[in-house]
């Protein structure tokens, strides 16, 4: 990974998803992770900060390693929608496959930014039914469309729904530049 | 000299050392000899990366420890630097400092977001230093009602009279000293951009405006800048000590 | 008062001034050229012919996913292996036009065979001609992206028919580092940026294997029976298509749950490409009507003489509906 980007980084000045993709490759990267240390250090020292003793910061990073991990409940990635369940980051993921796996085929992928909040809220239901530690989870009353299989409904309004055959067969012969990575609708499992 | 040049069209002084232009010719370390008193103003550096410390905590709450080393690295010196103006001892700070950086990690899934993640960290290092001074018997040699607004902007003149271990004290000058060295001898535009950058605390966007260059080129001389001093301060790491975790 | 909180009061009337220079410099030097059509043709050219690796990111609709990419042409043939950075990462292969996609779902690996050509950055046709008559080629400013210093190239449409499409193309190699799609408001619909990219001087074909689980199923994805078919119906034809589109394939195939095989056309202006389907009435299927868009795709459902027609693609509303009509029955 380029240092530079590092260097962007430890000044704040990149935002977003950016920083969100540029810092999990730092994390991966042993000579970015020493870039940003020495980074943080020139900066320390310009400003005439006092040094701490090397064996300091290794002695402190065993005694992290050390310590139990923490998972906090609330942290989960950008793209999945979290809700105020008390469990922690892990079980939160492994629920989160199970419900996928026992969703109609047609709601495995979003179709469209209406779908995806849809998609959601059909999870958070789901995992009110399914989610076994007996813990109640608040969740804003909303309903949850039970769709026909066949067809994706793609926002709350009637709209007349289109089979994503369609669109399937439409990405297979043509497809479009992004199809590629983010699958528009999945309807075959 | 680019920057005193650009700084004839500001009506403003540089809140440095009184001369200017000592700052950028003359090493910081031998210019607290020669006067005495510094008063610098800390940049506010931890300002414009509040989202990416939320990041790398964000990171560390689903469980990568490496992201909070990553904090840890960026703020064990500021922390050490804070807790100096209650507590005298150097060994005594870094075992305040460890202790509150262990708090802190047990403490993150308490974290929000609601602050910065700097401001949360100092209030637990004034904490666990103000409960040591109190189970030591002992009175802050400062006054402990620190203002955490002031820590970005506190002065250090105080600091270096802090009782350092004879190899801490060293090893302190000799990385300002080479750090200085280095940043005196950069070409004069990407010394110009990190001084803009570390000691007073611009974004990149305002240190284009200076400049008068794109921002793509502040960020490439602040990398070159940063790789430069790199270089000459890593021999200096490399020894068995500082052997990195 | 230090030059932070200077700054701090003057930026607002600063950042004015400089956001109108720029939009003032945008628009002088927005004009047509003809070396940037052949810009645009190198940069085809480059995405397939050089050697290089990195991240880029795409974006669309609030989704975004990274992809590591690397990409090689040893003088026979081109190479690449495309894998989103996310936790369930998919594998795309290609080799010339073949691409082998090893897709994950939940247990399983779907391995999915396709003929493609528009992996990025090689999202270009390799004829520009037939672009010619339907959008017109502007060249922007410089711009930085990964970096580097590119180009930005405009490829405007001539009508409302398509969408707007703008290139960031690598000043040094040509090759495109930045690309993006956008409508009649200049809204970005979709948008694919390098993050880091790398010329790569090894020959080396190490990496062009799939990373396997021992603990997945491996399966071939269940095909749709599809025949190429140029045969033309006795009830209806393709009348006038909208300027610039033109038939580039046509098939039949035997969709999921129908018991009448679907004729669908590919339909293309050289950028944008639509497919038309065709298909007799089924009693047991309700018949569809209306406009639908779904992502930065467009439908059009209409039924018409005991046919279903059905256009999808990544055109503006306008365009799917005027393609549907472009089918003629015969009574």
């Amino acid at each position: 990974m380029m240092n530079e980007k590092v260097s962007a980084l430890a000044d704040g000045e990149i935002e977003g998803q950016e920083a969100t993709n540029e810092l999990a490759l730092m994390l991966s990267d042993k000579a970015a992770m020493q870039a940003w240390r020495d980074y943080q250090r020139i900066g320390d020292a310009m400003r005439g900060s006092a040094n701490l003793n090397d064996a300091f910061t290794a002695r402190l990073m065993l005694a992290i390693e050390q310590e139990p991990t923490v998972l906090a409940p609330n942290a989960m990635p950008r793209t999945l929608h979290s809700t105020s369940a008390k469990e922690t980051a892990v079980e939160k993921n492994h629920t989160v496959q199970k419900i996928q796996d026992r969703l109609p085929a047609v709601w495995s992928i979003a179709a469209s930014c209406a779908a995806v909040l849809m998609v959601g809220w059909v999870l958070l239901n789901q995992q009110l039914q399914d989610f076994s530690s007996g813990q109640s989870v608040q969740v804003a009353a909303r309903a949850v469309q039970q769709a026909d299989p066949t067809k994706l409904v793609t926002s709350p309004a009637e709209a007349p729904a289109v089979p994503l055959e369609y669109l399937a067969a439409h990405h297979v012969s043509a497809p479009s530049v992004g199809s590629y990575y983010i699958q528009a609708a999945s309807y075959s499992e | 000299m680019i920057i005193s040049q650009k700084l004839d069209e500001i009506p403003v002084k540089l809140t440095l050392v009184p001369n200017v232009a000592a700052v950028y010719t003359h090493g910081l370390v031998e210019n607290i000899e020669e006067s005495g008193k510094l008063t610098q103003v800390t940049a506010s550096q931890a300002t414009g990366t509040r989202e990416i410390d939320y990041e790398l905590v964000q990171l560390a709450q689903r469980g990568d420890k490496r992201a909070f080393g990553m904090l840890v690295e960026k703020y064990q010196r500021k922390l050490s630097r804070l807790l100096s103006r209650m507590i005298r001892d150097q060994a005594e700070i870094e075992d305040v400092v460890q202790e509150s950086f262990i708090k802190a990690y047990r403490a993150l899934p308490n974290f929000r977001g609601d602050s910065a993640f700097y401001t949360w960290l100092y209030r637990i290092g004034i904490n666990t230093a103000k409960n040591y001074l109190v189970s030591a018997g002992r009175r802050p040699s400062v006054s402990t009602d620190i203002e955490i607004e002031d820590a970005e902007n506190f002065e250090d003149g105080n600091e270096l009279r802090t009782m350092d271990t004879p190899e801490t004290a060293l090893m302190t000058k000799q990385i300002a000293q080479t750090v200085n060295d280095a940043v005196v001898s950069l070409p004069d535009e990407l010394r110009t951009a990190i001084t803009l950058r570390e000691i007073e605390g611009l974004s990149y966007e305002e240190i284009a405006t200076i400049m008068q260059c794109p921002i793509g080129t502040v960020r490439s001389r602040i990398f070159r800048a940063r790789e430069t001093i790199a270089l000459k301060l890593r021999p200096l790491l490399d020894t068995p000590e500082h052997k990195r975790w | 008062m230090n030059v932070k909180q200077y700054f701090q009061r003057t930026c607002i009337v600063a950042s004015t001034f400089l956001l109108m220079n720029v939009l003032v410099i945008r628009i002088l030097h927005a004009e047509p050229a003809n070396d940037a059509w052949q810009m645009l043709q190198k940069s085809a050219a480059a995405a397939r012919l050089l050697s290089y690796q990195g991240i880029f990111v795409y974006g669309a609709c609030n989704q975004t996913k990274a992809v590591q990419i690397t990409h090689l042409h040893n003088g026979q043939g081109e190479y690449s292996r495309n894998v989103t950075l996310d936790d369930s990462p998919k594998e795309v292969f290609s080799q010339g036009r073949d691409l082998v996609i090893f897709n994950p779902k939940k247990e399983k690996i779907v391995i999915e065979k396709r003929h493609g050509q528009n992996l990025f950055p090689a999202i270009l046709p390799t004829e520009l001609e037939p672009l010619k008559t339907s959008y017109t080629l502007y060249t922007g400013e410089v711009e930085q992206v990964a970096g580097r210093l590119a180009r930005v190239l405009l490829l405007t449409p001539k009508d409302n028919l398509r969408y707007h499409y703008k290139f960031w193309i690598d000043q040094e190699y040509g090759l495109l580092l930045k690309y993006s799609m956008l409508n009649a408001r200049q809204e970005p619909l979709e948008t694919i940026a390098f993050n880091q990219l790398n010329m790569m001087d090894s020959l080396n074909l190490d990496w062009f294997k799939p990373q396997i689980d021992h603990k997945k199923n491996y399966v071939m994805e269940d095909e749709t029976p599809m025949v190429s078919d140029s045969s033309i119906s006795d009830d209806w034809s393709i009348k006038e298509l909208p300027m610039g589109f033109s038939k580039i394939n046509q098939m039949r195939l035997m969709a999921h749950g129908k018991t009448t095989p679907v004729t669908q056309f590919i339909i293309s202006d050289g950028m944008a490409t639509v497919s038309l389907f065709i298909e007799p009435l089924n009693k047991k299927i309700k018949p569809r009507i209306g406009h639908q868009v779904v992502g930065n795709n467009s439908f059009y459902a209409n039924v018409e003489d005991g046919y279903q027609i059905t256009v999808v693609g990544e055109v503006p509303q306008e365009t799917v509906a005027k393609i549907a009509n472009a089918v003629v029955f015969k009574k």
